[in-house]
């Protein structure tokens, strides 16, 4: 348990180390290629994944 | 007959025996075959009449054996017996090769070496008390440890002086640190003062080569006949015991003189480990010989523990073993003069004890033998301080005050030790010295989590420092040309703007639930690398809602990254008065971007029939990550947290049961 713990707390120094040395961000969305063609072409490149219910709340 | 006074040889005045004074300094010796005791004076030997045999005691040193203490050897060369209301001791007279002569006190398996001091003002007897802090010369601060009134019941060998016989005489034992042993006897005026230490036999390397063995007196069980069924009876310890109860009909027998007269009637009773069991503990073999049973009375509840004392016949020691509420401890005395005491702690070999409980311990039950001459109600008030797993215990009398040093047991480690098998019944409730569980992992997962916690620490400074935050872009969305061509647009209709050559704007058509401008930046460049980017946004919203979906586009090497925000702003006022939700500004971050030239590919939405808003977009390179940190805290700390807890909780139950905690106290002030 205890060699558990330690293990935990050295990971999570290292990554935070990591972090800060590099950027590293857990909640990015990820990255990925878009071809050139697409990136010049206007309105042919959208956001594919976000989809917004319109409705925010309000009480 | 006369006899020189600087002759070492002479006739025994009661036998015509040779008698031989080997020591210079002897004034009295005993002679060895009748018993006559002769005193040499300048007129030759006095006789001083016959002296009484020895009592067995189970001495480990005899006349004529050799040692060494603190560098110089001794030899034995006589022996006083004396008896008080405890028992009998012997005192050995010891002469050493550097002309120095001493006492070396034998004492239920514990020895102390003093040596006479010329005579210095000391309290007077009736002036003392058990535990009275007076300073004597050489030793500083000493403790009175007892208060005794002894008799002189016969000696053995050669002796400086006469010795008294079956005068009573008063004597007061003090302590002190490091072992610091000394006597105040009241013999004389001025009392006679002896200093010296406390001493382990192995420590005096006694030679006993050539020299017949102690003589132990073993009192057969056909010799002891309880005096009240006709039962046989066998000690274990015949040299020390004092009290004896018959295994037969439960009768407290004074053993006294190797007689045995009835002094009580007590209770049967069946004990878990039965008197007579040999158990090791720490290496040492001891075999339980008498148990008591104790009782102190606390707001009213009474509570009772029992003790089995155990006898070590190899060194004629004792130990006891305590048992209360299922919980074992394995108690040596130790002495007064070592143990300091305070109101609320006391220290003993340089670690501090708390105090735990105070009461007047009582006993009410007896079986088998025990060394002292003990009686049923007979009481102490007892305190007891704790540092788990040890304690330290003080028993004071109007005569003594006696401490003793605990060691916690589990009843697994007690009962394997007898070769017992370990009863159902389990430990009520949390032992005084009982170890806490969670003290093992608190002490491994402490250095990790403040070594984890301090590392977090420092490289939160090393980046608040290097974190050298930079804004690369911002923009405001959507452009005032856009808000105005879609301001009160509720139809389906589409229009350009430029930001980087490529935009359009989106009405909502009756299937989509927002109304959206999608543009392209200019490019720009994020100069340093293997940064995170923070991107906020901040709008006007009110009563409404609004959304960026955005993707940062490496023009170099075409890498994306997305990313979409929110923001939503509603307030109002009700019957509980004015409120609001949500939140008009959010961020998100981007990991570990290369260096490079950058566009920014926006798609801003809100709701459909609403005047668009103003929302600024504000990409932020290089940001410190506070949040980071305090997950790391988290990570690290939580677990040692949940220890510390339980650790608390814990010690919170174990001190419920202190009527000397400071809570309880305040709560009696309170009533």
């Amino acid at each position: 348990m205890i060699f558990l713990y330690r293990l935990i707390a050295i990971a999570a120094v290292a990554t935070y180390a990591g972090a800060g040395l590099f950027g590293w961000e857990l909640q990015s969305e990820g990255r990925r290629q878009i071809p050139t063609s697409v990136r010049q072409s206007p309105g042919g490149y959208r956001s594919f994944h976000f989809w917004h219910t319109g409705f925010h709340g309000g009480k | 007959m006369s006899v020189d006074y600087n002759a070492i040889a002479a006739q025994c005045p009661g036998c015509g025996a040779p008698l031989e004074f080997r020591v210079g300094s002897s004034r009295v010796i005993v002679c060895d075959h009748c018993q006559f005791s002769a005193l040499r004076t300048d007129k030759g030997l006095e006789s001083l009449g016959k002296v009484a045999d020895l009592v067995p005691t189970g001495a480990r040193l005899t006349l004529g054996a050799r040692g060494r203490y603190q560098g110089a050897g001794f030899e034995v060369v006589g022996r006083v017996q004396l008896e008080w209301k405890q028992g009998v001791w012997d005192e050995w007279y010891a002469t050493f090769e550097d002309g120095r002569f001493g006492w070396l006190a034998e004492a239920a398996g514990h020895y102390y070496f003093t040596f006479a001091i010329s005579p210095r003002p000391v309290p007077r007897f009736e002036a003392l008390w058990p535990g009275q802090k007076i300073f004597l010369p050489t030793t500083g601060q000493v403790v009175i440890s007892d208060l005794k009134k002894a008799r002189y019941l016969t000696a053995r060998g050669e002796l400086p002086e006469p010795i008294p016989v079956g005068e009573e005489v008063a004597s007061a034992d003090v302590a002190g640190q490091g072992g610091v042993f000394g006597t105040i006897d009241y013999a004389d005026d001025p009392p006679h003062i002896y200093l010296g230490r406390e001493v382990q036999f192995d420590d005096l390397r006694i030679d006993t080569e050539g020299l017949p063995p102690p003589k132990l007196q073993k009192v057969s069980a056909a010799k002891l006949i309880c005096p009240k069924c006709r039962g046989p009876l066998e000690l274990r310890a015949p040299d020390q015991t004092m009290r004896v109860t018959c295994p037969h009909c439960a009768a407290l027998l004074d053993t006294a003189e190797g007689n045995l007269r009835i002094l009580a009637e007590l209770k049967r009773r069946q004990l878990a480990i039965p008197l007579g069991s040999k158990g090791t503990f720490h290496g040492v073999e001891y075999q339980a010989i008498g148990w008591l049973e104790r009782e102190c009375v606390v707001e009213d509840v009474s509570y009772d523990w029992e003790e089995f004392l155990l006898y070590d016949q190899e060194r004629a020691a004792f130990r006891w073993l305590v048992c209360s509420e299922g919980h074992w401890s394995l108690v040596e005395s130790i002495s007064a003069g070592e143990v300091e005491e305070g109101p609320k702690a006391a220290r003993y070999q340089g670690k501090l004890y708390k105090a735990f409980s105070s009461v007047t311990a009582r006993v009410t039950g007896i079986v088998g033998e025990l060394y002292w001459a003990v009686k049923l109600d007979e009481s102490a008030v007892a305190t007891d301080y704790v540092r788990p797993p040890e304690g330290l215990s003080c028993e004071a009398t109007a005569q003594e005050t006696n401490w003793s040093h605990a060691v916690y047991l589990s009843a697994e480690e007690v009962f394997q030790a007898f070769g017992l098998e370990k009863p159902e019944s389990a430990a009520r409730g949390i032992g005084s010295m009982q170890p806490n569980p969670h003290a093992k992992a608190m002490e491994k997962a402490g250095p990790t989590a403040l070594y984890g916690l301090l590392a977090a620490v420092l490289l939160l400074m090393i980046f608040l420092v290097r974190a050298g935050e930079k804004v690369v872009y911002q923009a405001q969305l959507p452009s005032r040309d856009v808000a105005e061509a879609s301001s009160g647009s509720g139809d389906t209709k589409e229009t350009s703007f430029d930001t980087a050559g490529r935009s359009d704007f989106h009405a909502a058509a009756p299937s989509e639930p927002w109304t959206s401008v999608t543009g392209f930046s200019e490019p720009f460049v994020i100069e340093n690398g293997r940064r995170n980017l923070e991107i906020q946004l901040a709008s006007d919203v009110n009563n409404s809602w609004a959304f960026v979906s955005g993707t940062l586009i490496n023009e170099d090497t075409g890498e994306a990254d997305e990313f979409n925000l929110e923001s939503a702003h509603y307030s109002g006022t009700d019957s509980d008065g004015a409120w609001t939700e949500n939140n008009r500004d959010s961020s998100t971050f981007l990991s570990s971007l290369p260096a490079g030239r950058y566009t920014l590919r926006t798609e801003a939405g809100w709701e459909p029939g609403k005047r668009a808003p103003r929302i600024t977009l504000t990409l932020v390179s290089g940001v410190a990550r506070i949040a980071h940190f305090l997950w790391v805290a988290l990570v690290v700390g939580l677990f040692p947290f949940v220890i510390l807890w339980r650790y608390g909780a814990f010690e919170g139950r174990r001190w419920e049961e202190s009527n000397l905690q400071p809570s309880s106290s305040s709560s009696e002030d309170d009533e």
